[in-house]
């Protein structure tokens, strides 16, 4: 809701009052005092302007094009409405439309004809090479106000579109208008900033951008229960809304916002088309839940996600680590006995992928036993402890972390429990809110169906397509997303559950060599519950060598058409674990797993508990260019 | 259809017409000072001005609304209009 009347108070220079914005409208404008007032073409008035046209009273100003009215009056109110005496877009039917294309279209033609001309002429013909631009330029603005045609724009409902003003008045008018007479709204180049946004389709509409990179909208919620785009239903959460459409956007974080930036429950047949997202790390930048029906076509993912390290390196202490060696040593006192079992990611460089430990025995605090040799020399390397674990029981909502990392700030962050529920007879994870922090005991929104020691956690991921509710009628089913792309967040870049979901290209990739920065992660992407099938081509899914694919729960058939470069670590690339009757992960080919490393690294990359069948094609590994592998490997 | 309506308004911001998507002028007419305000949107909420505020009219005018806009109207003393 905007209020169109507008109140201001002028100074002694020149402010903006209205703005035709390519459109015809009639300006209402009453002045509590002697003001002045001139009209520009898109800027302020001349500098020679000495004075404007006189009004202490009201008055009616038609403007139209790029005009603007000007005002000046120190200390006085001016009330300014802008009236449309033009018969509304939402009107104009798709003929009036293409007439409006055609004029703008003839018009550019005629003045690329006319310019072509002067170029011939140039010398002689400055004439006609300024009136070729004068056409040009009012092809221009024709084809600009065709596009607005196509539907109404923020700065209609008195949006500013400058990454300053808050403009989250007028871009919910904007919606509203847009969702209330089921039309598309045409978003302009520009930085909307808002706090939060209500999108829920109550009919159906779209939105349209110029690009992902042009036409932004800026979320400034510091909020961590918030979401700054909202497609969930205000009230009733679990009202599935009409199909929606958006396109050619991005969506970005301004510092300081937790809120998730995009929320979308019980979507029913929502298209998101090349649309960017991008966050700061910390928090989740796109959470769906329950939805049927929904395709994504090039989607990408920047930042987001958030990880909590089980213990932190103290500065300057670096690690190193002799190929062939099992023995780690620190440059500083850093290990305890606690350490065994956590995992340590090290970097060689700014340029090598980072690999990741285990420890699995403590010798001093600066030495340590790890789980497997590598080729490569480490020395002196920055390094990371991996996320921190905890553990539950059975009917208990709190939960209790190895080591006191949280603060009051992580209450309101939504977590995954590994393995610590249940559906059916088989483990999945428990998804939650943190609501309590106390030292290592958190309190969670939900019990612990089943004891959890030392449990892997996944705090706001990047990308958040999990869900706790497994009845038929209410999880995600036909997610169809051609082009998911998830980079350089921090954590888990994506989780995901539902049926019959298909990614047809789809990308994970953490921080790569800056990982260590960026804090190291156990869980790339979590998949758990698949039923029906959960397949594509994942490119690259734990490449940076940092997490790894943790397939869970019932079924978990996950098909990945392809993987590459992929490194070994002590942690599994990909394990199954805890999953049900028929599980398997199908990993058609995998290109260049292990490379690098020996033997039995090569086998860890792929692990399961005994619970599911992993199955790949495995080519260009060292001194074997070509083999089949069908493995069911124990835990480690 | 048009139809004429009446309303009192005070010291707050009332409601007194909406907009339709062919532009049709609303005339309003009062037996007194008053002021008005615009708003657009689907939903109708009050002006985030002051009342008394905005456009100040004696006796009548007449204004062209669009679908999704929304006319206020206030005034110092409550004060009859006439609204079509």
């Amino acid at each position: 809701m905007a209020s169109a009347t507008k109140r201001i108070i002028l100074s002694s220079g020149w402010v903006k009052i209205a703005e035709a914005k390519g459109r015809e409208a009639m300006a209402m404008i009453d002045a509590y005092g002697a003001v002045q007032l001139a009209v520009a073409d898109g800027e302020p008035p001349r500098g020679d302007v000495a004075s404007g046209h006189s009004l202490n009273g009201s008055m009616m100003w038609p403007v139209k094009g790029a005009e603007i009215i000007w005002a000046r009056g120190a200390g006085v109110a001016v009330s300014v409405t802008l009236l449309k005496v033009v018969p509304e877009f939402a009107t104009l039917d798709s003929a009036a439309l293409k007439v409006a294309t055609a004029s703008a279209q003839a018009v550019a033609t005629a003045a690329a004809g006319a310019a072509a001309t002067a170029d011939a002429k140039a010398v002689t013909a400055d004439n006609k090479a300024t009136a070729a631009d004068a056409k040009a330029t009012e092809a221009q603005t024709v084809a600009a106000n065709a596009r607005r045609a196509a539907g109404p724009i923020p700065q209609e409902f008195g949006a500013v579109g400058d990454g300053v003003t808050d403009d989250t008045a007028a871009m919910q008018a904007w919606k509203d208008y847009v969702v209330s007479n089921s039309i598309t709204g045409m978003l302009p180049t520009g930085r909307y900033r808002a706090t939060a946004l209500d999108m829920y389709p109550y009919q159906s509409y779209a939105i349209r951008g110029d690009g992902d990179r042009q036409s932004i909208i800026l979320i400034d919620n510091p909020d961590r229960a918030a979401a700054g785009l909202k497609f969930t239903h205000p009230s009733n959460p679990s009202t599935r809304g009409r199909p929606y459409q958006v396109s050619d956007i991005g969506v970005d974080a301004m510092a300081g916002t937790k809120a998730c930036l995009i929320e979308d429950r019980y979507a029913g047949g929502s298209k998101w088309n090349r649309v960017r997202v991008e966050g700061y790390h910390g928090s989740t930048g796109v959470r769906m839940e329950k939805c049927w029906n929904v395709d994504i076509n090039e989607m990408s993912v920047w930042g987001c996600g958030h990880n909590v390290v089980a213990k932190t390196v103290p500065e300057g202490v670096t690690f190193s680590i002799a190929a062939s060696s099992t023995t780690m040593t620190a440059s500083g006192p850093v290990f305890s006995a606690d350490d065994v079992g956590r995992t340590l990611t090290l970097a060689i460089n700014s340029t090598a992928t980072p690999q990741t430990f285990q420890i699995v025995g403590y010798t001093d605090p600066q030495t340590v036993t790890v789980g497997a040799v590598r080729k490569l020399n480490f020395t002196n390397a920055p390094g990371s402890f991996g996320g921190v674990r905890g553990s539950m029981t059975t009917g208990s909502n709190v939960l209790t972390l190895e080591a006191d990392v949280l603060t009051s700030d992580d209450i309101g962050r939504k977590i995954y429990v590994v393995s610590a529920a249940l559906n059916g007879s088989i483990p999945r994870p428990l998804p939650a809110i943190i609501s309590g922090v106390s030292g290592t005991s958190i309190t969670l929104s939900a019990q612990a169906q089943r004891d959890v020691a030392l449990a892997e956690l996944v705090f706001d991921p990047a990308v958040d397509f999990g869900d706790a509710d497994f009845s038929v009628n209410e999880r995600t089913n036909d997610l169809y997303c051609s082009g998911l792309h998830i980079e350089r967040h921090r954590g888990c870049g994506l989780v995901l559950t539902g049926y019959n979901m298909s990614f047809p290209s789809i990308k994970v990739h953490a921080s790569g060599h800056t990982a260590i920065n960026h804090l190291a992660s156990n869980i790339q992407m979590l998949a758990y519950d698949a039923y029906g099938h959960m397949d594509g081509v994942f490119s690259q899914v734990v490449s940076s060598n940092v997490g790894r694919i943790l397939a869970t729960g019932q079924d978990a058939p996950l098909s990945l058409s392809w993987m590459e470069t992929m490194l070994t670590h002590d942690m599994p690339t990909i394990r199954m674990q805890d999953c049900g009757d028929g599980a398997a992960v199908d990993i058609g080919t995998i290109k260049g797993l292990g490379n690098g490393q020996n033997q039995n690294a090569m086998d860890g990359c792929l692990s399961t508990d005994g619970s599911g069948l992993i199955m790949a094609r495995l080519i260009g590994a060292p001194g074997q260019s070509y083999r089949r592998m069908n493995v069911v490997i124990p835990t480690p | 259809m048009a139809t004429t309506q009446n309303f009192t308004v005070g010291n707050s911001w009332t409601r007194i017409a909406s907009g339709r998507a062919d532009g049709q002028v609303v005339k309003i007419e009062g037996a007194g000072p008053f002021n008005l305000a615009v708003t657009v949107g689907a939903k109708s909420i009050p002006p985030d001005i002051p009342p008394q505020t905005g456009h100040r009219v004696t006796g009548k005018t007449d204004l062209p609304l669009v679908a999704a806009q929304h006319l206020w109207a206030s005034a110092a003393t409550p004060t009859n209009l006439t609204v079509t």
